[in-house]
């Protein structure tokens, strides 16, 4: 808490300055100010969290720290070269993206060999689902956005779009990673809200998915376990799964005020994973209930935002990537919070901006710079109106101010 | 390029407002996890999960023969034991089939083991087992090479998922000599604990003293473990070699007389030190399973010997006539030269009493008596010249009938019935002089006639010469344990079972050496009378005459080939005490004479 009221104070103080700066650079400062906290304060739980399954795994308490420090500042470097790309060039891009991202998934498949889970290239750092997800939400948007209203024409629409993320979905579930394959398919599905489905489409979707899902679930032992003992904990905490009682404990033994930054007990061995998909439980134990409603608020305002940035976005094709990655980011969030508080089946998700792990940090942190760049294009064509020839001349000729200031801005958010 | 109309906000807005609605779903369940009905069960876990008492046991003492050779030390050994609730579908089969492929163990028994519901049970941690030989089930333990293997794949995320398993160190007792001196060593069981021998009856000391420690668990604590009194070390009077020696003589005699089983014990009578204790059936403390005391104290409990030295109680037979023409002569009732008239048959108490052979052996002296065992000649001794009081006062400073008090566990007292006894009957003074109707111990005997090697002190027998502790080496001193007869009566005694034993015609000696000695076939009672085919052949000797330096035992259980002492036994005394002078560096007794005389001289 008192690491966010730290990251936090600066913004607040030159608020004004920092915001008219950014303003004009056309970024939200809002949501920048939101990512940053919640970077800074995943950064501190993180550490606390990993050094001692770090200690174990690499005989180094800094090791995992340390790479996630750089994975942030890789993701953050990414978000700002992507905050400032103009969002047509998606459209060029949207398609070279895909495929590379199917390719990688294949690719996963193939070149490990071995039992258990696919997930990973180079022992575990690469994971390509994640990557894929952005990729599809990048590719619904230019594809949506190119349909217009077409979409809502069963052959041009539906059928295209199951087909397409039928397939991202397959390879995840072949790798097999149950968890993702549910939010690529729930990102599409809101996606296709938001691109304007009717009625009867969304209801043969809803009622499609929801029979895929199923049976999904019943197929994989995994799944059908988790839904299970999901069923029995929400009766008996005693029923629940082992992961979700260490979970509630660790929120419980957090009580109002929490343990303490870098005292939860669970971390040690009791509650699994405690740095990446259980950083939530941590952040209940040492911060205590109010923390834990704190990350909420934050991921809340954070929706907020994005919404707000989708529904003024210039165009429709900024309003689907911006409502897609907000949706995206957003529903992990909610369902990594939930699986920890028992409220859903046992589901690997992480939690965006706080969990361990380099391809969903760096990947979140790309997707927030599309995020950026829709608002960035939102205030530019406030700014400049009609006059769509001389922006880019000016946006050309005001780059070298805006590369200055994003420096300067950057030591004072750190401080 | 179309701006976002007002319908697309209002469906933005209304997937926003179910996210919201989720949000509040889990303020809700936050609120409920600290506060709700389940708030009382977190709390009494949390009290669970926090701390737990850590019992560190110090390594047990090692323990050496006189020469610094180790008998006994400790080895590392790991047991398998699973945390219940860190399991896994994937993890249960994976132990199971990396356990059974390390070890060689079917892997549906440790299958069958991770599967059960431990938890219903109240069980969070298990110990794995295996099926052992006997039907029973033992312990998984594992050693350190095993336990480094799994320890990697636990270290290793590239690993079979091997998660909720986990190695507890455990010490375990190893006897780098096998089953050599077992019975002396006694063995230490899987909790630590020692029984029998030396590890018995010094398990205390050997076993220092442990300390039970609150720990934390969570967090971890990075305190220093701490260091409890260790055990102490024990320097055993057992000499390796004379030991070995000793052992093999008896496996020989063993198998060359059928025997069922036998001991040979050899002592220094000046200061009670056991140099040797040989027993067979043999014990290897390394393999104790069989050995170990049921819990239930049923019948095999009681026929069980184990350390037969102090637990193997017989009736000593001829051997005993020592004890009896001792107590003669010192009460100066009988001399060596004294004339017996056998006539085959005296009366005591109404009951005959005759030779062994049923003969009539005519005026002999008191050495013709005990070179040929006259039992008639020693009960008209015992009655006659002795009578009971003081027989039995003498027998009792002899220490027949009580506990020698020797450092081995599981030391019985044996049984002499003396005339206040209840059950004590006149014939049993007669019978008692040539060793019937009392039972000794092996070590009790040794004791006795250890006193006539030993110009009448008895030493009590030891077997630990030095004990090495934390605060330093303690000696303990020889303890004179009574002088039941004078000096001049032993050495007298001495001469006449020295001629008593040369006269004794198979038996041929070693040569340059004075030995004195006396045979003893003992009948087995049982509840039907004395057996009728089997006898304990004994024999009990030392040497050299002129200053004993050791006492030798032998006794054979049930021989098969003759039951006489004076055939089967005596042969392995001769044949133990030729190797015992080399080991024992004892010059013939000519050398030592001459030695003796030039040392005066000068």
């Amino acid at each position: 808490m008192t690491e966010a009221a730290v990251s936090r104070a600066p913004l607040k103080s030159t608020s004004t300055a920092v915001s008219r700066r950014l303003r004009r650079v056309g970024l939200d400062p809002w949501l920048l100010g939101l990512v940053a906290t919640m970077v800074a304060l995943g950064l501190v739980m993180v550490y606390s969290a990993s050094w001692d399954v770090s200690y174990r795994l690499h005989h180094d308490p800094n090791f995992l720290f340390r790479r996630q420090l750089l994975f942030a500042l890789a993701g953050l470097s990414l978000m700002m070269i992507t905050a400032r790309m103009p969002l047509r060039w998606l459209k060029l891009l949207a398609l070279p993206i895909i495929l590379t991202a199917i390719a990688a998934l294949v690719a996963v498949l193939l070149i490990h060999v071995g039992g258990g889970p696919r997930r990973a290239f180079l022992g575990g750092s690469v994971q390509p689902s994640e990557m894929a997800k952005l990729a599809l939400i990048i590719y619904l948007a230019v594809w949506m956005d190119s349909k217009g209203e077409r979409l809502k024409e069963w052959d041009y629409g539906l059928l295209p779009l199951a087909v397409i993320v039928g397939v991202m979905g397959s390879l995840i579930r072949l790798q097999p990673d149950l968890s993702a394959v549910i939010t690529v398919g729930a990102v599409a599905f809101v996606m296709f809200i938001l691109a304007g489905a009717n009625i009867p489409q969304l209801a043969l979707l809803t009622a499609g998915s929801a029979g895929v899902g199923f049976i999904l679930i019943q197929l994989s032992t995994t799944g059908r376990k988790r839904l299970a003992e999901f069923q029995a904990g929400l009766v008996d905490i005693n029923a629940a799964s082992f992961h979700v009682q260490q979970s509630l404990q660790a929120f419980f033994s957090g009580g109002l005020l929490g343990r303490g930054l870098g005292a939860s007990r669970g971390k040690f061995g009791l509650l699994p994973a405690p740095h990446t998909d259980s950083i939530f439980a941590v952040i209940g134990e040492e911060l205590g209930l109010l923390g834990a409603l704190l990350v909420l608020a934050l991921f809340c305002m954070f929706l907020w935002r994005g919404f707000r940035v989708a529904m003024e976005a210039p165009d429709r094709l900024g309003m689907l990537l911006a409502g897609g990655i907000t949706f995206w980011i957003g529903l992990e969030a909610l369902v990594n919070m939930s699986v920890l508080l028992g409220l859903l089946p046992f589901a690997g998700n992480a939690l965006p901006f706080f969990s361990y792990g380099g391809s969903h940090l760096i990947t979140t942190l790309t997707g927030v710079g599309f995020l950026l760049s829709v608002s960035r294009s939102t205030m530019r064509d406030t700014e400049v109106g009609g006059y769509v020839a001389p922006v880019d001349i000016g946006w050309r000729y005001r780059r070298r101010r805006v590369s200055r200031l994003g420096r300067r801005s950057r030591p004072r958010r750190a401080g | 390029m179309i701006t976002p109309g007002r319908e697309v906000s209002g469906r933005i807005r209304l997937i926003a407002g179910v996210m919201v609605l989720a949000a509040g779903a889990l303020i809700v369940q936050l609120v409920r996890v600290q506060f709700g009905p389940f708030a009382p069960i977190f709390a009494a876990r949390a009290e669970l999960q926090t701390g737990y008492l850590k019992r560190v046991v110090p390594a047990r003492g090692l323990i050496y023969d006189r020469e610094g050779r180790l008998l006994a030390t400790n080895a590392s050994q790991y047991y398998l034991e699973v945390e219940v609730r860190q399991l896994s579908d994937t993890s249960r089969e994976a132990i199971a089939s990396v356990v059974s492929k390390l070890l060689v163990l079917p892997f549906e028994d440790l299958f069958s083991q991770l599967e059960r519901d431990w938890a219903a049970q109240g069980q969070l941690r298990i110990r794995l087992t295996r099926e052992d030989v006997s039907g029973g089930r033992l312990p998984i333990a594992v050693d350190e090479t095993v336990a480094d293997v799994l320890k990697d794949f636990l270290n290793d995320p590239q690993a079979p998922d091997l998660s909720g398993l986990d190695l507890v160190p455990a010490p375990r007792r190893v006897y780098p000599n096998g089953s050599l001196a077992g019975h002396v060593l006694g063995f230490v069981n899987q909790e630590g604990r020692g029984f029998f021998g030396v590890e018995g009856y010094y398990d205390e000391w050997l076993s220092g003293k442990p300390i039970t420690v609150a720990r934390s668990s969570l967090p971890p604590e990075a305190r220093l473990e701490p260091n409890p009194p260790a055990g102490v070390n024990l320097v055993l009077t057992l000499d390796l070699e004379i030991q070995q020696t000793a052992e093999i003589a008896l496996r020989e005699a063993v198998e060359n007389t059928g025997a069922e089983g036998g001991q040979i014990i050899i002592m220094d009578p000046r200061n009670g030190e056991i140099l040797a204790m040989a027993a067979w059936p043999a014990l290897d403390p390394n393999r104790y399973e069989p050995w170990l005391p049921e819990e239930d104290g049923g019948k095999a409990e009681e026929e069980r010997v184990i350390t037969p030295a102090v637990a193997g109680q017989f009736e000593p037979g001829s051997t005993f006539k020592v004890l009896t023409m001792a107590a003669a002569l010192d009460a100066d009732k009988v001399k060596p030269d004294d004339i017996y008239v056998d006539t085959g048959l005296i009366e005591v108490g109404g009951h005959p009493i005759r030779n062994w052979n049923g003969g009539a052996w005519g005026p002999q002296t008191m050495v013709g008596c005990l070179e040929y065992s006259l039992n008639v000649c020693l009960a008209y001794i015992a009655s006659e010249e002795l009578g009971a009081s003081l027989f039995y006062s003498y027998l009792q400073d002899f220490g027949i009938g009580q506990l020698t008090g020797i450092d081995l566990s599981g030391e019985v007292s044996g049984q002499l019935r003396t005339p206040r006894h209840p059950d004590w009957t006149e014939p049993d003074l007669g019978t008692n002089a040539f060793g019937q109707g009392v039972s000794v111990t092996p070590i009790q005997l040794m004791a006795a006639v250890g006193a006539v090697a030993n110009d009448g002190v008895i030493v009590q027998p030891h077997v630990v010469r030095e004990v090495v502790g934390p605060e330093g080496v303690y000696w303990p001193r020889p303890t004179v344990l009574g002088r039941p007869i004078r000096p001049e009566t032993a050495r007298t005694l001495t001469d006449m079972l020295v001629q008593s034993l040369e006269g004794e015609a198979r038996f041929a000696g070693v040569t340059g050496y004075r030995l004195a000695g006396k045979t003893g076939t003992s009948q087995i009672p049982t509840e039907m009378g004395y057996d009728p085919d089997w006898t304990i052949a004994s024999f009990i000797g030392w040497g050299p005459a002129s200053d004993p330096r050791f006492v030798i035992l032998v006794r054979l259980d049930k021989p098969e080939t003759s039951p006489w002492g004076s055939v089967v036994a005596a042969p392995v005394f001769q044949e133990v005490v030729e190797r015992l002078v080399v080991l024992l560096e004892i010059p013939p007794d000519a050398v030592r004479e001459e030695l003796a005389a030039g040392g005066s001289g000068q």
